[in-house]
C-alpha cells in the first residue's frame, strides 16, 4: 500500500503545489463568525476554485465532470488538502457524496443527465430521511407521497435536514404504500427545493448555529421522473447512499483530525500549563493520554489505508466502513473531550467559530458539541454496533426489530 | 527483502492453519500445560521442516530472505492456537539480535541454526523488576581484564528449552552490553517461574561471574544500547502479532457461541448488551490488526521500529486484552472454568501485553517524541 502511495509522488507534487497556490492564507481569521450568507459565499468560490482545479468532484469520472481520481489518488488529494489545511467543502457533501453516487447507482440516463452535471456545477443538496418519528429506525418515516398522474403529491415532515436553507435539491424518502410492511412502501424521490408548499425552519444547535432545519411539506408535487428506483423500492435505494456515506469521505476526516485535532492538541499540551502552573507536557497522566490518542489516531489511519487496499484489491466497500465510521466517531469525540478537560475554565468562553473548518476549528469545545454530530449522526454508535454485529459478526436480528 | 506475494502469503497462512489445527489443537495444547517444559519436540520439526524458522532470516545464512510481514503470519497464527512454541524468543528476537549484530562470525556460526530448527535461542532482556529499561537491567557486565556477566535476569521467554541465551547487561553508565551464553556453561542456571501462561514459560537466569569470549559479544561492550531497544521493540511487535492471533481467535469461539447459546428462548447473541461486546470485540481486533501492520511495515520498510513498536503495543496490548476479557464474560460461567478454552486466550494475550515493556511504557516512549523534543508542526 505505501508502495503503491509513493508511486503517486508526481500525482502528490501536483496537489501540493495547487494547494500551495490555491488555499487562501488566513481563511480561518476570515471565517470565524462568519454568518449563514457569508458561509455558503465562501463555499461557493472555494468550489469554483476546487472546480477549476479538478479537484471537486475527484472520485468520479471524467466524462460526468469528474476528476476521474481512482481512490489511492482520492487518498492523497484527501491527505494534501488536509496538510495545506485547506476548507472543508462541506456544502457540498451531500450532493457528491450522497446524491451523486445514489443517482450513479440507481438513476435512469436521463436522471443522470439532468442531475450530474449540475452537482459537478456546484448544485446544493439536502437529505430529507429523517422524520420526527423516524431515526434510527429510518424505515418508519410517515411523509407520504400519492401519485397524481405523472406527479407525486408530498405532504409530512423531515428534520434535521443539514443545508435545507442553502440547497436546490433534496433527496427525499417517502411512504408511498402505507399499507406494506414498513420497508417494501417507501419510494425515493428527488425534490426540487424550490417547489410550493415547502416550509424551512432552521433549528438551533447545540453549538449556537443553525445548520440543520426542519422541512415542512405540503402539498409538494413532484414529478415522477424524478424517482429513483422503483416505486416502493426506495429502501434498497437508501442503503446503497448510506454505504458510500461510509465509505471513503473518512479517509478526508481521518486526515484532517490526525493534522488538525491530534496535531493542534500537542500543540496545545505543549503550551498549557496545570493550575500549579505547571507545565501539562511534565505530567504523567496528560502524557499517557497524548501518547494513546496518538496510537489511536495511527490506528484509524491504517485501519483507513487497509480498507482503501481492500477496496482496490477486492473491490467494493465492505463492513469495514462501519467499523472505520464507529472508530473515527468515538476517537474524535474522545479528543476533544480530552482537550476540554485539560484546559479547564479558560476553554468555557465562547469565541466565534470557524466556519468551514470541519470538525477541528481549535476551539475544544466547540469541537467537543459538534463531535456529537458523528456519534449521533449517519446511524448513531449503538446502531453502527448492531451493523457490526449483524453484519460483520453475523449474529441474529434483535427480535421486532426487523 | 523479497517479501512472499499476496498469493503466496495466503497459501502459507493456509498451511500454517491446517498444521496447527491437526497438531495444536486444544487438547494437544492443555497436555502441554502440564508437562515440565511445555515443547512439542516433533511439532517443532515439522514446523522447520515446512521453513517457517528460515523465513525472514537471509539466505547467506540459509534462510528464505522474505519479510517479516511473512514471519508475522506464523506469529499470528501460533497466537490464534495458543501453541506452545519458543518462535517468539528464537526465530523472532534471538535471530533479529544475530540480523544485526557486527559479529559476523557468530551471526553466520548460529542463524544457519535457528533457521532450521536446530538451535533455539532465547533472549534475556529485562531485569529483575521486569523492566526492560537499559538501567534497569540486573546482570552487570564487567570489562576489566575479560569481559565478565554477573547477575540476574528474569522474564525470559522459553529459556528452560534454549541452546543459546541472549543475555543483555547494564554496563556502565546507560551502557548495554549483549553477549551470547550457552545455556549449560559453567556459572549459567536456568529455572522455570509459575506463570499464569503456561503456554510459554518464563525462566529466571542466573549468571555466576560468567566470562564471555570476545567472539560471544554481539557487539562492543557497552555500545549496545541501541541494538538492545530494537530487541525490545522486534519483541513487542512479535508479542502484538501473537496476540492479535489469539484475540482473532477467541472471538471467533465466542461469536459462535454467543449464536449457539439460548437463554430466554433467544440466541444470546441478539440481545444487545452482548451483541455490542462483540461488535467491540471486532472494532478491537481489526484496530490491533491495523496496529500490528503499523509496527511490520515500519521494520519491512526498514525504519527504526521503536516508535512503531510503541504505537502498536500501546494499543493493541490492551486492546487484544480486552477482547479475551469480554470473550469470558460472554462465556458465563463455562468462561471462568479450567475447561473452557477461554482462560488459555485471556492468560495469552495478558503476557502478551507485558511481555517486552507494558503499554504504559511505550507510551511515555512516544510522549517523550510528541512533546518533548522540537514541535513536528
Ligand atoms: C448534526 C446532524 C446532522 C444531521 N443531518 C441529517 C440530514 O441532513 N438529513 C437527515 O435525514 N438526517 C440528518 N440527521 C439525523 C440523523 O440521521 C439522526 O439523528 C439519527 O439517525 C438518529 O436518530 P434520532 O435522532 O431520531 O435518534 P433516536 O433514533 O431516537 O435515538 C435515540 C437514542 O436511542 C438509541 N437507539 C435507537 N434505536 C436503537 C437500537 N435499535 N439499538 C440501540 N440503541 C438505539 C440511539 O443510539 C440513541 O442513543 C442529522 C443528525 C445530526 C446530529
Amino acid at each position: 500500500m505505501i508502495d503503491e502511495l509513493k508511486a503517486l509522488d508526481g500525482f502528490r507534487d501536483d496537489v501540493r503545489s495547487w494547494c500551495e497556490q490555491h488555499v487562501p492564507p488566513g481563511w480561518r481569521e476570515a471565517q470565524a463568525g462568519a454568518d449563514h450568507r457569508q458561509f455558503a459565499e465562501f463555499h461557493r468560490w472555494w468550489g469554483a476554485e476546487l472546480r477549476d482545479g479538478g479537484y471537486f468532484a475527484p472520485h468520479w469520472p471524467t466524462e460526468l465532470g469528474g476528476g476521474g481520481f481512482d481512490l489511492l489518488q482520492q487518498v492523497i488529494l484527501f491527505e494534501e488538502l488536509a496538510r495545506a489545511d485547506a476548507p472543508r467543502n462541506s456544502l457540498y457533501q451531500v450532493a457528491l457524496y450522497n446524491a451523486g453516487p445514489t443517482i450513479i447507482h440507481a438513476g435512469t440516463d436521463e436522471q443522470k443527465a439532468k442531475f450530474l452535471p449540475d452537482i459537478v456545477q456546484g448544485a446544493v443538496w439536502c437529505q430529507g430521511f429523517s422524520e420526527p418519528n423516524a431515526g434510527s429506525d429510518l424505515a418508519s418515516i410517515e411523509t407520504r407521497a400519492v401519485r397524481d398522474g405523472d406527479e407525486y403529491v408530498v405532504t409530512g415532515q423531515k428534520v434535521w435536514t443539514s443545508m435545507a436553507l442553502e440547497a436546490d435539491w433534496c433527496i427525499l424518502l417517502v411512504r408511498t404504500d402505507p399499507t406494506a410492511p414498513k420497508r417494501k412502501g417507501i419510494t425515493y424521490l428527488v425534490m426540487d427545493m424550490r417547489s410550493q408548499g415547502i416550509e424551512i425552519r432552521p433549528i438551533k444547535q447545540s453549538n449556537g448555529q443553525s445548520e440543520f432545519c426542519e422541512t415542512f411539506l405540503d402539498e409538494v408535487r413532484v414529478p415522477v421522473a424524478y424517482r429513483l428506483g422503483a416505486e416502493n423500492d426506495g429502501w434498497g435505494v437508501t442503503n446503497s447512499t448510506l454505504a458510500s456515506e461510509r465509505g471513503v469521505v473518512i479517509v478526508e476526516l481521518a486526515e484532517r483530525l490526525r493534522r488538525n485535532g491530534l496535531g493542534a492538541f500537542i500543540d496545545a499540551v505543549r503550551t498549557w500549563t496545570d493550575e500549579a502552573g505547571r507545565p501539562m507536557s511534565s505530567d504523567a497522566g496528560v502524557r499517557d493520554l497524548v501518547a494513546r490518542r496518538h496510537a489511536e489516531t495511527a490506528v484509524l489511519r491504517q485501519l483507513l489505508l487497509t480498507m482503501v487496499t481492500n477496496i482496490v484489491r477486492r473491490g467494493g466497500v465492505g463492513n469495514e466502513a462501519s467499523i472505520v465510521k464507529l472508530v473515527y466517531s468515538e476517537l474524535l469525540q474522545g479528543l476533544m473531550n480530552d482537550a476540554t478537560s485539560l484546559q479547564g475554565l479558560s476553554g468555557q468562553i465562547e469565541r466565534p467559530p470557524v466556519m468551514s473548518a470541519g470538525w477541528e476549528t481549535g476551539d475544544w469545545m466547540y469541537d467537543y458539541l459538534n463531535s456529537f454530530a458523528w456519534t449521533i449522526g449517519g446511524g448513531t454508535s449503538e446502531i453502527m454496533r448492531n451493523i457490526i454485529g449483524e453484519r460483520a459478526l453475523g449474529l441474529p436480528r434483535e427480535p421486532g426489530v426487523a | 527483502m523479497p517479501a512472499l506475494s499476496d498469493a503466496e502469503r495466503d497459501e502459507f497462512r493456509d498451511s500454517a492453519r491446517r498444521l496447527l489445527a491437526d497438531r495444536s489443537a486444544s487438547g494437544q495444547v492443555r497436555a502441554l500445560l502440564d508437562d515440565e517444559t511445555g515443547f512439542d519436540r516433533s511439532l517443532w520439526s515439522s514446523m522447520a521442516e515446512l521453513g517457517w524458522f528460515a523465513i525472514h532470516i537471509g539466505e547467506s545464512h540459509g534462510g528464505m530472505g522474505a519479510s517479516y510481514g511473512d514471519l508475522a503470519v506464523i506469529l499470528h497464527e501460533l497466537g490464534r492456537q495458543v501453541t506452545p512454541a519458543p518462535v517468539l524468543g528464537s526465530v523472532l528476537v534471538g535471530a533479529e539480535a544475530l540480523i544485526r549484530s557486527s559479529n559476523e562470525g557468530l551471526a553466520a556460526e548460529l542463524l544457519p541454526g535457528v533457521a532450521s530448527g536446530e538451535i533455539v535461542l532465547a533472549a534475556a532482556l529485562a531485569g529483575e523488576s521486569g523492566s526492560h529499561a537499559p538501567d534497569r537491567l540486573t546482570v552487570s557486565c564487567t570489562t576489566a581484564g575479560p569481559t565478565v556477566l554477573d547477575g540476574v535476569a528474569r522474564f525470559v521467554l522459553d529459556a528452560h528449552v534454549a541452546d543459546h541465551l541472549v543475555i543483555a547487561a547494564a554496563n556502565g553508565e546507560g551502557g548495554v552490553t549483549l553477549a551470547v551464553v550457552d545455556r549449560s556453561a559453567p556459572g549459567v542456571t536456568v529455572e522455570v517461574e509459575p506463570s499464569f501462561d503456561r503456554t510459554r514459560r518464563l525462566a529466571r537466569v542466573t549468571l555466576d561471574q560468567v566470562a564471555v569470549d570476545d567472539a560471544r559479544l554481539l557487539g562492543r561492550p557497552g555500545a549496545d544500547r541501541a541494538l538492545f531497544e530494537r530487541l525490545v521493540a522486534v519483541g513487542a511487535i512479535g508479542a502484538v502479532c501473537d496476540a492479535v492471533g489469539a484475540a482473532e481467535r477467541v472471538l471467533e469461539i465466542a461469536n459462535t457461541y454467543a449464536k449457539e447459546r439460548f437463554q430466554f428462548e433467544r440466541p444470546i447473541g441478539s440481545f444487545q448488551a452482548v451483541k455490542h461486546h462483540l461488535a467491540n470485540m471486532l472494532v478491537d481486533v481489526e484496530s490491533s490488526r491495523a496496529a500490528a501492520t503499523i509496527a511490520i511495515d515500519a521494520l519491512d520498510g526498514g525504519d527504526d521500529p521503536r516508535s512503531a513498536a510503541a504505537i502498536a503495543t500501546s494499543f493493541a496490548g490492551p486492546a487484544c486484552t480486552r477482547v479475551a476479557h469480554t470473550a469470558v464474560q460472554v462465556f458465563g460461567g463455562i468462561g471462568f472454568t479450567w475447561e473452557h478454552d477461554a482462560h488459555l486466550f485471556l492468560k495469552r494475550v495478558r503476557l502478551d501485553e507485558a511481555l517486552f515493556g507494558t503499554p504504559a511504557w511505550h507510551r511515555q516512549h512516544l510522549a517523550a517524541e510528541l512533546l518533548d523534543g522540537e514541535p513536528s508542526v
